[in-house]
């Protein structure tokens, strides 16, 4: 299978959701340059940023991942985004739908943005966040995609030239056989799109079992559960004893801290009580004559092959406040980014395979100056947060984790998740 | 007069103790209650306003009392509710039920949530739940949403109804603005785990200290799991769909018999008859049906209020004819006839003198001995009721779903059908005709 994601976080849900249903999943960063080897995958995930671009910019980078999935063998497409349906009344999951579709010669697609399990819930084609309404939720506010309506029916209609129906939830209730052939008769009656209800994990399952024979599903992570029991059936997909098995892990531990988040907060506090050698990174040293980087891994490099070692630049809000009264909000920040992404290469360059990267921007340019292209997706960690392997000549075992994830212990056990 | 076929004697409380009572804000929507309680098992009468304080009734399990007070002011409405609640309290009633329209049908300022703060007010009560949900028709509850369809209420003919039009689909929101306590909500997530998780949501929101919970339910089954989980809680609110696990209930405390029999009606006497009123398709398909077997009068709108005395040439036309079978009175007409009947009186006009017309028709042929009288048209049912000063209705076995047969309990008993104008198959009439023997 091949999947289209809207953005890169969309991406890694999405991966762990077909690598906890038995699928061998690598994740890709933006479109792969060509001449890149992808190791075998029953899944192969590319990772866009084409939610908030302009929608001829988002079909246009959607196809050309399409086509270079197309090349490495898929058979059915997904295009993922968000399970708020986060899109502007012009786009972009209703012309990036269209597009997809017909490169792909399908018929029917279905538009699924159900996650039960985080409280999203579709009944009667009405997107609901918890209780209430998508459009009485905190998305009727968002900056870029305000979400005013919660009909998906009109809200897709308003995004397509083509029909849009729905699959209600009764017909959902009945299971893959009647979902199906609700789908059947909407293509008959000329619909391109069904919104289909869900409000549960089974129902997911039979959405995702009924959508065997489409060539496209679009969706949150949740509708992907199905899938793979589909290409177990169709033989594509033999039995995985276990997807989530990577090559085994080498080279040095380290762990590279910048989200100020209360869970990394913790997680920090954690490690330095377990007595592992510890650098922090001062903002408010940053940018001056001082070589915080040079000093971080000299710090570093005799300690590695102990203790796993934690180089961090989170910090109270106290403290951030000082750092962003000297250098301003946003430089503050671009600062830490570049010094820890600086730091993070070093120390593979010291030695180190196995980094566990800690918040989202910290994560983001860590992976670009180390010049990651792609990831093949491991064992959970904690829920959302897997090991990866990144593709090329020189394999690195990486987890990346919102700040947000995780339990307390999150830096010490995931070490020993891959020991 | 037949005799009352007996009923087996329940197990506990005298014969005139009644279990279930009910108080239903229209009559349409009693008489849907009531016959969802008899579909279930219990025997149940109908009352139509709140009855003298003398009246006995024998043999019945539940008694609904029909008020109108959807639409009354708030006062009114709390004043005949609560009256209602008096009366069926002296009949031993320890469960009430308080009905409503599946569309939670109500003014911005009530008066669901009026009557509800004060029979709970009055029975000393300090919980009860909100379930308007009736699956069977397209109504849903999903996270406290009411749907009409795949319609949210807010965007569905509701809008713009004339009396009380339905602008909020959370219910929530509806519910808080007709009441002070807040309002709580117990979700599909917990429905659907069946009634010991329902049941253990409402004692926690219970002992949390909440009054009120808006209970979602999207199936039948839902239902039947809200009503079993409901057994102990004294004031159940509601449309008829969340009565259908009720009946159960006292059957599992030994409080009530099987449940066959609770639809019959003693034997019918006197003659047949059938006056219409509706114009609606299927009313129109309907008396063209009966029209090829039976002797029918067409009660002409246009000739009405002149100086014809229309309803007695009706009654002098039918009652030689009773004898010898059924006969139909009707003034239903289709679209264009209706309409040139409207440019003569004025719509407001032709209505009434076209229902008063019929009702004295229905009169005049049970006094010239008709026993067994199907009535359709909601306006026709109302009028005729109100001209037969009719009070009280028990409530028979099932002609089609949701019309029952009814017998009066008022003097001389009478065998009812009271059929709205958009429902039956074109053979209604004659099928119920033949059903009620």
């Amino acid at each position: 299978m091949g999947a289209v994601a809207d953005d890169m976080t969309g991406a890694t849900d999405l991966c762990n959701t077909l690598v906890a249903s038995g699928m061998r999943t690598v994740q890709m960063i933006d479109v792969p340059e060509k001449g890149i080897t992808v190791p075998e995958a029953d899944a192969v995930v590319v990772a866009l940023k084409s939610r908030n671009t302009q929608a001829i910019r988002a079909v246009r980078k959607s196809l050309k991942a399409m086509d270079w999935l197309k090349s490495a063998g898929a058979k059915q497409y997904f295009f993922k985004y968000c399970s708020t349906f986060d899109s502007t009344p012009r786009g972009n999951i209703g012309p990036v739908a269209d597009a997809m579709l017909e490169r792909a010669k399908g018929g029917i697609t279905i538009a699924c943005p159900a996650f039960p399990t985080n409280g999203r819930t579709v009944f009667r084609g009405h997107l609901f966040v918890g209780d209430v309404l998508l459009s009485a939720s905190g998305m009727r506010n968002h900056p870029i995609t305000p979400m005013t309506n919660a009909n998906l029916v009109e809200v897709l209609g308003e995004q397509t030239p083509y029909a849009v129906g729905l699959v209600p939830w009764e017909t959902v209730e009945q299971g893959p056989d009647a979902i199906a052939k609700a789908l059947a008769a909407l293509r008959k009656e000329g619909k391109r799109h069904a919104i289909v209800d869900a409000l549960s994990d089974k129902n997911l399952i039979d959405i995702g079992r009924a959508s065997a024979k489409l060539k496209l599903i679009t969706g949150g992570s949740g509708v992907a559960m199905g899938l793979s029991a589909n290409f177990r059936a169709s033989a594509a997909l033999g039995r995985r004893a276990n997807a989530a098995r990577l090559p085994r892990a080498k080279g040095h531990a380290a762990v590279i801290a910048g989200s100020c988040s209360e869970a990394t907060l913790e997680q920090i506090a954690r490690m330095i009580k377990a007595k592992h050698p510890v650098f922090h990174v001062d903002a408010v040293k940053l940018g001056g004559k001082q070589d915080i980087v040079q000093q971080a891994l000299d710090w570093a490099t005799p300690k590695l092959g102990q203790k796993p070692i934690l180089i961090y630049a989170s910090a109270s809000p106290a403290e951030i406040k000082k750092a962003q009264a000297k250098h301003g909000r946003d430089k503050a920040g671009a600062l830490v980014e570049r010094a820890l992404a600086k730091i993070t290469k070093g120390l593979v360059k010291a030695g180190v395979g196995k980094l566990i990267l800690a918040g989202g921007e910290t994560s983001g340019a860590a992976v670009q100056a180390l010049g990651v292209q792609g990831l093949m997706i491991g064992k959970q960690i904690d829920p959302g947060v897997p090991w990866c392997m990144s593709l090329g000549d020189a394999p690195l075992h990486l987890a990346l984790k919102s700040g947000n994830f995780g339990t307390p212990d999150f830096f010490t056990k995931a070490f020993k998740v891959l020991d | 007069m037949a005799k009352i076929r007996r009923v087996k004697a329940t197990k506990a409380g005298g014969k005139n103790k009644i279990l279930l009572g009910c108080i239903a804000d229209d009559i349409a929507g009693a008489t849907d209650l009531s016959y969802t309680l008899v579909s279930q098992g219990m025997r149940t009468v109908q009352e139509i306003g709140v009855p003298h304080k003398d009246l006995a009734i024998k043999d019945a399990d539940a008694i609904v009392i029909a008020l109108n007070t959807r639409t009354a002011p708030a006062k009114d409405a709390v004043r005949q509710s609560v009256a209602a609640l008096r009366w069926l309290q002296a009949r031993g009633a320890e469960q009430i039920y308080f009905k409503y329209r599946p569309t939670f049908d109500s003014t911005n300022r009530g008066n669901i949530g009026p009557v509800a703060d004060a029979l709970l007010k009055a029975m000393k009560e300090d919980f009860t739940v909100f379930c308007p949900s009736f699956p069977v028709a397209g109504r849903t509850v999903f996270q406290g949403h009411l749907f009409v369809g795949n319609l949210l209420l807010s965007e569905s003919f509701m809008r713009t109804h004339p009396a009380t039009p339905m602008k909020q689909s959370n219910l929530i929101k509806v519910l808080s603005r007709q009441t002070k306590t807040k309002v709580d909500l117990v979700p599909h997530e917990i429905i659907t785990l069946g009634p010991d998780a329902i049941l253990n949501e409402l004692n926690r929101l219970r002992a949390d200290g909440s009054r009120y919970a808006i209970v979602d339910a999207v199936t039948t089954r839902n239902l039947r799991d809200i009503g079993t989980a409901c057994r102990d809680i004294k004031l159940i609110t509601g449309a008829s769909g969340a009565a259908i696990a009720l009946p159960k209930n006292f059957r599992r405390a030994g409080l009530m018999g099987p449940d066959s029999g609770a639809d019959e009606l003693p034997n019918p006497t006197g003659h047949q008859a059938v006056v219409a009123g509706s114009c609606s398709e299927a009313t129109l398909a309907q008396v063209a049906h009966m029209k090829k077997t039976c002797p029918a009068f067409f009660v002409d709108g246009r000739k009405l209020g002149g100086k014809k005395d229309i309803a007695k040439e009706a009654l002098d036309w039918a009652t030689p004819k009773l004898a010898d079978g059924p006969v139909l009175i009707y003034s239903s007409a289709d679209a264009e006839t209706v309409k040139k009947i409207q440019r003569k009186h004025g719509i407001e006009k032709s209505r009434k003198l076209i229902e008063d017309c019929l009702a004295k028709i229905s009169k005049g042929l049970v006094k010239a001995g008709v026993g067994q009288l199907v009535v359709a048209g909601g306006a026709t049912s109302g009028e005729t009721i109100k001209a037969l000063k009719i009070r009280s209705l028990r409530i028979g076995h099932k002609i089609d779903p949701g019309a029952p047969w009814t017998m009066t309990l008022d003097e001389p008993p009478i065998h009812l059908a009271l059929k709205a104008g958009n429902f039956g198959s074109a053979d209604f009439f004659t099928r119920a005709l033949q059903a009620v023997k």
